[in-house]
């Protein structure tokens, strides 16, 4: 790796795009600092601090950390084998497996969100094939519960997670794991020393892109949930309506990025920790 | 089974590969005496990986037995085997730093720290790489990654060696140098190593015996001299080595070229069709036709053209039709004594070197 | 009409852009088929009466929209449909032209909807409904719906703290009339009770009503419209009037409107009764002008199924816009916590 410098008309070529990156990114994240840390144009802590102290927010945040923290653990235990399946598979069976991965993708996630309530309601789909082996069983609801909202986050993220995953493991030689085979690794040695390590920057990057978009959900926990633990983004949008000004939404989406930017920080910690364990 | 007797460390008997109507390998049979060097040689698609793999136990054979030590291994898995295998991609592991990649097999043995630590320190000496233990494999040149890659084999305390083209990665000067580390490594340790390569150089400088492959079968097998000076067939001829190929055939149990000159061949050869192996370095410029040798060849024909090789000269010959190349030392006395292009050139081969091939 | 916004947000994008001339406005309501209402009972009959031209567009969150047009000094609607509400506390804020009463005439629209800056719009209604196959009996009032003895079922209410603290306060089966002010103390303490029994806090009509129609529960709130509209189609559902909270939609002027002028007259003309009574013909909202009822423009009979119609008006509890002005602000964390 040599050193990166930039010359002058570098900056012609990147100019534009950093240009938007300001316009389109950090202005928008500028104007909601603002809204959140000033009151009549002075600078204050105050609206901010009554935020953070105030229990409307904590429970949300607690709810939002549950949900959030389930989704992710789920979807990488169900994500991770399914990726590592699609990168040992062949040519074929890869191409087929990450289609059908793919396929739900394209349908709208509301769509996909009121296919979750027609399997999981009473009288749903679930019921009426587990009734094929309890035929008396009394009806039973899955939705409207905290297990339902995850579930259908788990199957919205899961192409989110894989898919990063699986251009790191796709990434790993396959001469590595018989390299170990060979000088007499199990197999399931050779994964756990030599596959799991490697494919540990994908799992952090899969882990990283699940964790963000779940903060934000939305109408997920809204429609599954039945309205019970609310999130933290039910409540910035309830305050947008609420508040006569942006300070308080603000506020905690300010809050929200503070704690995803702890979030992320740990994780990175975790994921260098756990690499130079193998080093 | 083998008898008791037997010294082979690896004894493969007659196996065959498919891939859905491809056969990869057709009963392919190869014994290695211990500390023996082998290496496969042949062209792309020969199935010389092939026939490593199936010794490290990734491929499976759909007949015929590998026996390690006697002892079949066929349904074995590759981590019971005890092969240590040196990858074309050296597949060093990148998290682990060198001394981390050479102890793996010990970790993995669950060997005591301190017995680890001086096995690799002992191994890093033995390729020379006393310094870099700390280092990560892309902080490395192709080289060195290379011969940590050997040490990590070792480090494994193979039965066998199995090294998959171990060289091509790297450049010219480099493979030179590698070759001779490679012989010196398995030279002290005395490991039986099987080496696959697609170059002859490679593999007649650093083997005690050559395995030449052609469409999944082994053509011949023999040390390097053996192989080079006594093809058994067209292929093994043409693939190692420069040669023209003159027509011949016996009746009789007599040699003759196509224009009826007899050739002094030992060993009763069956009457038929066959090839003249003509080696451009066996053949030696003669002044005129009383100048032969007894049993010796002459070859009259017309010189074509002139390349100087520095400390060789090669030529090129038309021979009844056919071209010949020669090639001799570059001593003004021999130069002087070529004729000038489009002249006559007389060349003579040694009875010694008349090499008889069957044809087709 | 909060709820409607996680559709409007869905389509928002699409908003049509608004055409600025002189002789035009600017609406936004809420889009979808409540807005192919308004068009034809009041944006098209005023665009032809007026010869002007009516451009559309849609919300996405509300009075929030507004408050960033307004603070951005760029107006681009002349017009705006929100909820009552929004339209109190919006006034608190000035974010509104101050309407004159002299161009947009009242009379026959409740008092608690004519403010200075908003007038009320139309009706729509929170209602009790039921599944008719559900095993369990149907509650007929708000006090049966609270009384979780006599009826053990599966009930859902709207996660909307103004609607469904309203409902809560017939709990004992307090009369319609006398709902107001409404004693939050004891209001939050019946929710509290029956929050056991509650399966889901609903945030949009389609989630209401699909709850009663698939039997996740037997009975529960859910607006009039959607419930009346499944009922013709054959769904097995039924509702009753009795205690409906009648909450109003209303129209506002931002401040700063560039065609505040031509706006009145057309706000005039929105809520004046002969186009009032254009509106049961194509929604299940009702009139807010109760002498929409007096113009010969609606037989008996079809009077006798709006929402609003005089007869309908007594038996439901108008959500007061003033009280949830002073009050929602300080009951949000409350609610927060008992929808948990």
């Amino acid at each position: 790796m040599g050193n990166f410098t930039l010359a002058k008309q570098d900056f012609l070529l990147f100019g534009p795009a950093i240009l938007l990156l300001a316009v389109l990114c950090y202005w928008p994240l500028a104007w909601v600092a603002l809204q959140a840390l000033t009151v009549k144009g002075e600078l204050s802590f105050t609206t901010i601090a009554t935020v953070a102290t105030g229990q409307i927010f904590w429970v949300s945040t607690l709810n939002t950390i549950y949900l959030t923290t389930s989704v992710v653990l789920i979807t990488a235990l169900v994500g991770y084998p399914l990726a590592y399946l699609v990168s040992q598979a062949s040519p074929l069976w890869s191409y087929t497996l990450k289609f059908l991965i793919l396929f739900p993708f394209w349908t709208s996630t509301l769509v996909r969100t009121y296919a979750w309530v027609v399997i999981l309601q009473r009288d749903g789909l679930l019921v009426n094939a587990m009734r094929m082996v309890v035929p008396d069983m009394t009806p039973v609801s899955f939705l409207n519960t905290r297990a339902a909202s995850t579930i259908g986050m788990v199957h919205i993220m899961l192409p989110f997670f894989v898919f990063p995953l699986l251009a790191s493991m796709e990434s790993i030689k396959r001469d590595y794991l018989r390299a170990a085979e060979s000088l007499g690794a199990k197999p399931i040695i050779a994964f756990w020393t030599v596959f799991f390590p490697l494919s540990l920057p994908g799992l952090l990057s899969s882990v990283i892109m699940v964790l963000m978009l779940s903060i934000g959900f939305y109408i997920i926990p809204i429609v599954l949930g039945g309205g019970k633990g609310a999130v933290i983004s039910m409540v910035i949008e309830k305050s947008l309506s609420l508040y006569p000004d942006w300070a308080v939404a603000s506020s905690m989406g300010l809050l929200l990025l503070l704690m995803s930017a702890v979030a992320l920080t740990i994780l990175n910690a975790l994921a260098n920790k756990a690499q130079s364990i193998w080093r | 089974m083998k008898q008791k007797h037997d010294p082979s460390v690896l004894d493969i008997d007659r196996i065959s590969v498919t891939y859905g109507s491809l056969d990869v390998l057709k009963d392919v049979s190869l014994a290695a005496k211990p500390g023996e060097f082998i290496s496969l040689l042949g062209p792309s698609g020969s199935g010389k990986t092939t026939v490593l793999m199936s010794i490290a136990g990734f491929t499976k054979p759909s007949t015929g037995t590998i026996a390690v030590d006697g002892v079949a291994v066929n349904g074995m898995p590759p981590h019971r085997r005890r092969m240590g295998m040196v990858f074309q991609s050296y597949a060093l592991f990148p998290h682990m730093s060198v001394a981390r990649n050479i102890g793996y097999p010990m970790r993995i043995r669950r060997e005591a720290a301190q017995t680890i630590d001086r096995k690799v320190a002992e191994l890093l000496k033995l390729v020379h790489l006393d310094k870099y233990g700390d280092r990560m494999p892309a902080q490395l040149s192709g080289g060195q990654q290379q011969r940590v890659a050997i040490a990590r084999a070792l480090a494994s305390d193979p039965t066998i060696l199995l090294m998959d083209e171990p060289l091509s990665a790297l450049d010219k000067k480099l493979r030179e140098e590698m070759l001779i580390e490679i012989r010196r490594i398995h030279d002290e340790f005395g490991v039986t190593t099987i080496y696959v390569t697609h170059d002859q150089r490679e593999a007649l400088t650093i083997s005690d015996r050559v395995a030449v492959m052609s469409g999944g079968r082994i053509v011949q097998i023999g040390s390097p001299q053996e192989i080079y000076d006594r093809p058994n067939g067209r292929f093994v001829a043409d693939f190692i080595g420069e040669a023209a190929f003159l027509p011949a055939q016996v009746r009789n149990s007599a040699a003759f070229m196509e224009n009826g000159t007899s050739l002094d061949v030992r060993g009763g050869l069956q009457d038929g069709q066959y090839l003249m192996v003509v080696r451009p370095e066996r053949l030696s410029v003669v002044a005129d036709r009383t100048d032969l040798s007894p049993g010796a060849v002459l070859l009259a024909g017309r010189l074509q053209r002139v390349f100087f090789q520095g400390e060789t000269v090669f030529g090129t010959v038309l021979f009844e039709g056919q071209e010949v190349l020669f090639r001799c030392l570059n001593q003004s006395k021999v130069v002087a004594a070529l004729p000038p292009v489009d002249g006559e050139i007389l060349l003579a081969l040694q009875a010694a070197d008349i090499t008889l091939v069957p044809k087709g | 009409m909060l709820k409607k916004m996680m559709f409007v947000a869905a389509l928002s994008p699409l908003a049509m852009t608004a055409v600025a001339h002189a002789d035009s406005i600017t609406v936004a309501a809420w889009g979808g088929s409540y807005q192919d209402a308004l068009r034809a009972s009041f944006f098209e009959p005023t665009a032809k009466e007026l010869g002007i031209t009516i451009a559309e567009d849609n919300l996405s969150t509300g009075l929030a929209d507004i408050r960033l047009q307004v603070q951005g000094k760029s107006v681009r609607w002349d017009l705006v449909d929100i909820s009552a509400e929004e339209c109190v506390a919006g006034e608190k804020e000035g974010l509104f032209e101050p309407l004159d009463y002299n161009i947009v005439k009242s009379d026959g629209i409740d008092k608690r909807l004519v403010g200075k800056s908003w007038i009320g719009f139309v009706y729509y209604s929170v209602v009790l409904a039921h599944n008719t196959n559900s095993k369990e009996a149907t509650p007929k009032n708000w006090k049966d719906f609270f009384d979780t003895k006599g009826f053990p079922g599966r009930r859902s209410l709207g996660n909307f703290p103004s609607e469904t603290l309203t409902i809560a306060a017939m709990a004992d089966g307090t009369h319609v009339d006398k709902v107001y002010p409404i004693d939050l103390d004891k209001a939050f303490a019946k929710l509290e009770e029956l929050k056991p029994n509650i399966t889901a806090w609903w945030s949009s009509g389609t989630q209401a009503t699909n709850l009663i129609m698939d039997n996740e529960v037997d009975y529960g709130s859910s607006w009039n419209g959607r419930i009346a509209t499944l009922k013709a189609s054959g769904a097995p559902v039924d509702w009753v009037v009795e205690g409906g909270v009648l909450n109003a939609d209303c129209l506002v002027i931002p401040k700063g409107a560039k065609n505040k002028d031509l706006a009145m007259k057309a706000l005039a003309r929105f809520v004046s009764p002969d186009l009032q009574a254009n509106l049961p013909k194509h929604a299940a909202n009702g009139p807010v002008n109760v002498k929409a009822f007096e113009t010969g423009k609606l037989t008996r009979e079809e009077a006798a199924k709006v929402i609003s119609s005089p007869e309908n008006l007594k038996k439901q509890v108008l959500l007061d816009p003033q009280f949830w002005g002073d009050n929602i602000v300080g009951i949000q964390a409350r609610w927060q916590n008992l929808v948990q």
